[in-house]
């Protein structure tokens, strides 16, 4: 079984970015008013930032983000410049968790994690249907 | 059946609190001396009471129970309830001290598998309880080998900055004994550290050379008499000159052999070999030495004896040239800023020495990791050998052990086609900067018809 991010974590990224963004002009923003107005400029790199991360970013990030469920194995990639790609072997499964916080039942998403002894594994933004057939193979496991 | 733990507890308990403990005393002496009244007496003794008192009290409402199955442990107001099963337990440890010996009793802990702080507890006990967990006595004593442990000593990544700090001292002895010979031997000592060098750098000198001095000296204490026997699946080891160590574990909790090698040992062909067992951090607890000090042979037999079936041969990828600069350039980095600092004033010459002493060692060190650095596969481990800190690892992975395996590529690490892997065990990560990623890909990740990939073992 393969998964991999569609439009629907695109759009979840986008809007959870474009929060972030959001979030750091209105620091500075408030930063500008009460202390010095000049500081406003730091809006125009923060807004391209944004702007270069909503538009671009997210669709290569989703792109470059798959993986497969094997009989024994988990393998999966991801990201952009920095490219990682994991080999999980099942039988070392300590346990799994799933998120669905209200942003990402808005978006028809789901993040997977996946506890072994060494440390944690995350899945982000997986689209629903595939993060439920993910998890009940994971389930089956036990 | 709930019991206290030993007395001894408030020792160890209280020894956190020593400076502050010892102050009263200190005012005391200090008044005699002076023939002044002792000032603020009252309140440090207060407070010394009180911390003795808590301490008192804590012990009173600690509480442990200890059965074939494992043991409990109650602590605190909060009656905070710890259980280790014994059958999921990762290692076994006694340590006995020499002020344990004289009071008869002994510290043990029980450490279970588990990323998590907490996942064991220690336990002072006396030494008929403790001996329930010690493990049997089978077979003779083994590894018994004085020369290689004083040479591991001496050749430790601490000696090596000080026998570094010591090249200037030797050479200066050296010139005295040609020029004043013995009438300058009672001073010698004193001219080892009268060097043409500023006070603080002075100081810098024999602190260097004190922690060489104390690591040679831990390392020898440490090692000398050590042992290992087997018995069936476990291994058990003992050792220490006066703090006495038994540390018991499995041979299925053993996540990595790690065989680790520094410079000097290097050179002289000598290893230490350690078993990376399930657990966090590497404290003795998790990583306990199995072979403190041996040459290859003697390293393999012994090896083989403690694991049997652990014999690997592959052939080793080594990072390409590209590659073998990801190693370099943070010690180059180093070098170059101990190259600026003579320019910056006369007294940062003689720190400049002792800064480019230092890069120049970390940067050998890297050299030489670079140059025998790779990974390599066979049907039941994963070969390992990379460098890091002072040291160069090679880490014996069963593929059993493997958790997770991660390849990661900079932006300009694609464009050259390498990668740095990082394979993840319940003992710990093991990270190579620098491979092909071609050549891991078919060597760890191998898709093969049979099987005989990494994570289908």
């Amino acid at each position: 079984m393969s998964f991999r991010a569609d439009r629907r974590s695109v759009r979840l990224f986008r809007l959870l970015t474009g929060l972030g963004v959001g979030l750091m002009g209105a620091v500075v923003g408030v930063a500008a008013w009460q202390l010095w107005l000049p500081l406003l400029w730091l809006l125009l790199p923060v807004g391209l930032c944004g702007a270069w991360i909503v538009w671009w970013y997210a669709v290569h990030w989703a792109a470059g983000y798959d993986g497969a469920m094997k009989t024994e194995r988990l393998c999966f990639r991801r990201g952009v410049f920095w490219r990682r790609e994991w080999i999980l072997p099942l039988s070392a499964l300590r346990g799994v968790e799933q998120w669905e916080p209200p942003l990402h039942r808005l978006c028809g998403c789901r993040t997977l994690l996946l506890r072994h002894t060494g440390g944690t594994v995350l899945l982000p933004l997986l689209p629903r249907e595939q993060a439920a057939a993910l998890w009940q193979r994971l389930e089956a496991l036990s | 059946m709930k019991r206290h733990p030993h007395p001894l507890w408030l020792w160890y308990h209280l020894r956190r609190f020593w400076p502050l403990l010892f102050i009263p005393a200190a005012r005391l002496l200090y008044a005699r001396v002076t023939g002044e009244a002792p000032a603020g007496l009252g309140r440090d003794g207060v407070v010394a009471l009180l911390l003795i008192g808590g301490a008192v009290w804590l012990w009173r409402t600690t509480h442990y129970a200890a059965d074939a199955r494992g043991a409990v442990l109650w602590e605190g107001l909060w009656r905070r309830e710890r259980r280790v099963f014994l059958s999921r337990v990762t290692a076994v440890g006694i340590v006995r001290t020499p002020l344990m010996g004289l009071c008869r009793a002994r510290r043990v802990w029980l450490y279970a598998a588990g990323r998590r702080k907490g996942t064991g507890f220690s336990l002072y006990l006396d030494r008929e309880s403790a001996q329930r967990f010690g493990a049997r006595r089978t077979r003779p004593c083994r590894i018994r080998r004085f020369w290689p442990t004083l040479v591991l000593s001496l050749s430790g990544s601490n000696a090596v900055v000080g026998l570094l700090t010591a090249i200037l001292p030797l050479r200066h002895a050296a010139r005295l004994w040609g020029e004043w010979a013995a009438a300058e031997l009672v001073t010698l000592a004193d001219r080892f550290i009268l060097l043409d060098l500023p006070p603080a750098f002075k100081a810098l000198v024999l602190c260097l050379l004190a922690g060489w001095a104390v690591a040679f000296v831990r390392n020898l204490l440490r090692y000398a008499g050590f042992s290992v026997e087997t018995a069936g699946e476990e291994l058990c080891l003992r050792g220490g000159v006066f703090t006495r160590r038994n540390i018991r574990f499995s041979r299925r909790e053993v996540t990595a052999v790690l065989l680790r090698q520094t410079l000097p040992m290097g050179l002289l062909r000598l290893y230490s070999a350690s078993a990376a067992l399930t657990g966090r951090g590497r404290t003795e607890s998790v990583r306990p030495v199995v072979v403190p000090a041996a040459g290859e042979r003697a390293l393999l037999r012994e090896l083989y004896r403690l694991f049997p079936g652990r014999r690997t041969q592959g052939a080793f990828h080594h990072p390409p040239r590209a590659g073998q600069r990801r190693y370099l350039w943070a010690p180059f980095l180093w070098l170059a800023a101990g190259a600026i600092l003579p320019f910056w004033g006369s007294l940062w010459r003689p720190l400049a020495g002792f800064w480019l002493a230092a890069a120049g060692w970390w940067y050998a060190v890297r050299l030489w990791g670079c140059r025998t650095a790779g990974c390599a596969a066979t049907e039941d481990y994963l070969l390992l050998r990379y460098p890091r800190g002072l040291a160069l690892y090679t880490a014996v992975i069963p593929r059993g052990a493997v958790e997770a395996v991660e390849l990661r590529q900079s932006p300009w690490q694609r464009q050259s086609g390498l990668c740095t892997v990082v394979v993840s065990t319940g003992g710990g990560r093991h990270r190579l900067w620098g491979l092909r990623r071609a050549a891991v890909k078919a060597e760890l990740f191998r898709d093969g018809e049979n099987g005989n990939n990494l994570i289908s073992i």
